[in-house]
């Protein structure tokens, strides 16, 4: 399996993707990879209003404590559902060679097995998904 | 005549707050007694579908996953779509009912079927459910006919894009999918190059219109690029994937068509679906009053009965996109066509 290049992470705001994205900073540096952070919208984000204007400040702050040069980390919005925007970020050029999202993010009834994003990602995934736990205490510390 | 059935009883599915409510069926049936239709209504039972039934589109492993995750209580299957306890009985009696109008209208050969279920279905892939959707109803009752020999036309005037019908059908020569709706917009698929698989070339068309889009330009769109791939594929069977969501007043995305426009493009589907062979399947639309009356509209086309319609809107963004369509699709074929024969580089 070659280095990934290209690392897509998933992302909502949530400490799970901050973890999911400090991970990735940290695979990137060690790669020399270039990172797409991407969120997706979905259908009640846009009903219920949900301001997610922030999502690019909150994901720079996060590259700039990590190694990282600012000008591999890109940041997306993509209309979908948290799979099939990862999925289609791993499929159209330029295509992704890793996929990386924590165990969940934003829920109400806290994720159950079957439509968890990360295990979709992983039934359906051509390339490899890596599945960040959140961690005690402050993300990457 | 209108082929329905008894009213289904969704209040089991029902996540506090989340707009795919039950209050929408009741909107529904509203728009449908506005029409006083009387003696002119058949209601067949509600029926559940059979395994064998949803697995012609649907991944076996997934059936028992949804069925075992509602068993267990149901949750989140995505940050939009959830399941209850009770969500899994009510998508297979969704799904069935669906095949019990079609039955019904094909015993009787007239009328026009009208199905008024939930969930809705037309993002729900083979093996995923999304966008609101458990089970894809529109697709189980194209396959059904598919498997009797029919073809089958499905045209989705729902505001987004149905990517779970599109990408069941997606190499099935024997389906027409044809999808108006907002784009860029959930679930973000549907642009016009999407033409079908190898096998089903042309059998996919897609009009991706702007935000603001009237029922002028969507209506321009389906007779103009839509309306010679039906003729030329002349389905014996036309499927309406019904959702209402681009009233100019549904929360939901920003189309600015009217109840008039949805009786436009009824009028426009009944000059080409045979008589006896045309069914209507309810996907989205969260505006109550707006989804009562667009309802009552559509119904209204096709039934050739009077009722208050708003008027139909004009002039919105979009008809340069119409001839942009045309061109990319054109161009799309053209590629796919000659890779299927095996000519591309």
């Amino acid at each position: 399996m070659k280095r990934p290049s290209r690392i897509v992470v998933g992302y909502d705001g949530s400490a799970h993707a901050d973890g999911a994205l400090d991970f990735a900073l940290m695979m990137a540096g060690s790669c020399r990879a270039e990172v797409l952070v991407l969120h997706a919208t979905g259908l009640l984000e846009r009903y219920e209003h949900r301001d997610v204007t922030h999502l690019p400040d909150q994901v720079a702050a996060r590259v700039a404590a990590s190694r990282l040069p600012a000008a591999r980390v890109h940041f997306a919005f993509d209309d979908g559902d948290p799979c099939t925007t990862l999925l289609r970020a791993a499929e159209l050029e330029p295509a992704a060679d890793l996929i990386v999202v924590g165990t969940r993010g934003h829920t109400t009834h806290g994720g159950r097995l079957l439509g968890s994003t990360s295990l979709e990602l992983a039934e359906h995934a051509t390339v490899p998904v890596v599945i960040v736990p959140l961690q005690e205490g402050p993300a990457g510390a | 005549m209108l082929i329905t059935h008894e009213i289904l009883d969704s209040t089991g599915h029902e996540d506090p707050g989340h707009p795919e409510r039950p209050a929408r069926l009741d909107a529904v049936w509203a728009g449908v007694a506005d029409l006083h239709l009387d003696s002119d209504v058949v209601r067949v039972p509600v029926r559940s579908a059979g395994r064998a039934e949803l697995a012609r589109v649907h991944e076996p492993v997934y059936l028992d996953h949804l069925g075992a995750f509602c068993f267990e209580g149901g949750g989140e299957l995505d940050p939009d779509t959830y399941a209850t306890y009770d969500s899994w009985p009510l998508a297979q009696q969704a799904a069935g009912t669906g095949l019990a109008v079609l039955e019904e209208l094909h015993r009787r050969g007239e009328g026009v079927g009208f199905v008024a279920v939930r969930p809705p279905g037309h993002h729900a892939l083979r093996d995923r459910a999304m966008g609101f959707c458990l089970i894809n109803n529109v697709a189980v009752a194209a396959a059904a006919l598919r498997s009797a020999g029919e073809r089958v036309a499905v045209i989705d005037w729902d505001v987004h894009h149905g990517n779970g019908t599109q990408a069941i059908f997606w190499n099935d020569p024997d389906v027409l999918y044809v999808s108006a709706h907002e784009w860029p917009l959930f679930p973000g698929s549907g642009v016009a190059a999407e033409v079908g698989g190898l096998a089903a070339v042309d059998r996919t068309v897609n009009l991706p219109l702007p935000a603001g889009a009237t029922g002028d330009v969507v209506l321009q769109a389906l007779e103009e690029v839509a309306g010679p791939v039906i003729d030329d594929f002349d389905p014996t069977w036309t499927l309406i994937s019904a959702g209402f969501d681009g009233h100019r007043d549904d929360p939901m995305a920003d189309f600015e068509m009217t109840s008039g426009d949805y009786a436009r493009l009824a009028a426009w589907v009944r000059g080409f679906a045979r008589p006896g062979r045309l069914a209507i399947y309810l996907e989205g639309g969260y505006d109550l009053d707006a989804l009562r009356h667009s309802v009552a509209g559509t119904l209204a086309a096709l039934l050739d009965a009077p009722t208050p319609l708003e008027d139909r809107s004009q002039g919105g963004p979009g008809v340069d996109q119409v001839a942009r369509i045309r061109t990319e699709r054109h161009q799309t074929l053209q590629l796919v066509r000659a890779q299927a024969l095996g000519e591309a580089p």
